[in-house]
């Protein structure tokens, strides 16, 4: 079964804690093979950027033994604000 | 010699070192013959990327991306040393499970593992990798780089 943006982002609410908002993008144009990611969590408070994405990478273990490509974002709630304005 | 097994790549001087490897075919667990390459590797120079392809031809756009960032930080080629996971599947498999990381390239300064390419170039972006490769001693000397221009 190939790895959809929706299953995905399951995936990332139920392991990350107090998730504000997550943008899952494919961009293999369906074919599950490239994603890009952003999630936004006041669980990444105080986490340097490789722990962030260890965390991630850990909830999607499973898939990422599927996909080739793959990106991720991870800001806090107030990092996030000031990205998005 | 552990670290002949794998090919390294130093962007000024390519040095090719092949050996005829043993294929094992399982990929249960890292064997500690690969462990110990991997770790040779990783203190082969101070800054060590694992990347698909060389530097002169990254064949994946998140490697190209990362060597590109090294370059304009200024990463000292005698310092740095790339390793193409392309060339070996056991090399490519055994990485990702020593830095418990999923995906390529994968950059490590001073032997610590730094992170993917969302890492670097979020780092390269707040200065944070500046800094670390200041640190490192692994910038080209200010002087030498006048002398160049």
């Amino acid at each position: 079964m190939s790895v959809t943006e929706q299953g995905l982002r399951e995936r990332i609410e139920s392991a990350i804690p107090g998730v504000y908002h997550i943008i899952v993008t494919d961009l293999s144009y369906g074919c599950g093979q490239s994603f890009d990611i952003v999630v936004v969590s006041n669980f990444f408070l105080g986490k340097n950027k490789l722990m962030r994405s260890r965390a991630v990478n850990k909830a999607v273990e499973e898939e990422l033994q599927q996909i080739h490509a793959f990106s991720c974002k991870c800001y806090t709630e107030d990092e996030w604000s000031k990205i998005v304005v | 010699m552990f670290l002949s097994k794998f090919n390294l790549i130093r962007s000024c001087s390519p040095i090719f070192r092949s050996t005829t490897l043993l294929r094992h075919q399982t990929r249960m667990f890292l064997s500690t013959e690969i462990r110990k390459a991997i770790q040779d590797a990783i203190e082969s120079a101070p800054v060590v990327l694992f990347m698909k392809g060389t530097p002169e031809f990254p064949k994946c756009g998140f490697s190209r991306a990362t060597i590109g960032l090294l370059g304009n930080q200024g990463v000292d080629p005698v310092k740095f040393a790339a390793y193409n996971v392309l060339e070996d599947p056991e090399l490519r498999e055994g990485i990702k499970e020593f830095s418990e990381w999923p995906t390529i390239p994968q950059l490590f300064v001073n032997k610590e593992f730094v992170g993917g390419c969302d890492v670097i170039t979020s780092m390269a972006r707040s200065g944070e990798l500046a800094d670390l490769l200041e640190e490192a001693h692994a910038l080209v000397p200010e002087e030498q780089e006048a002398k160049d221009n």
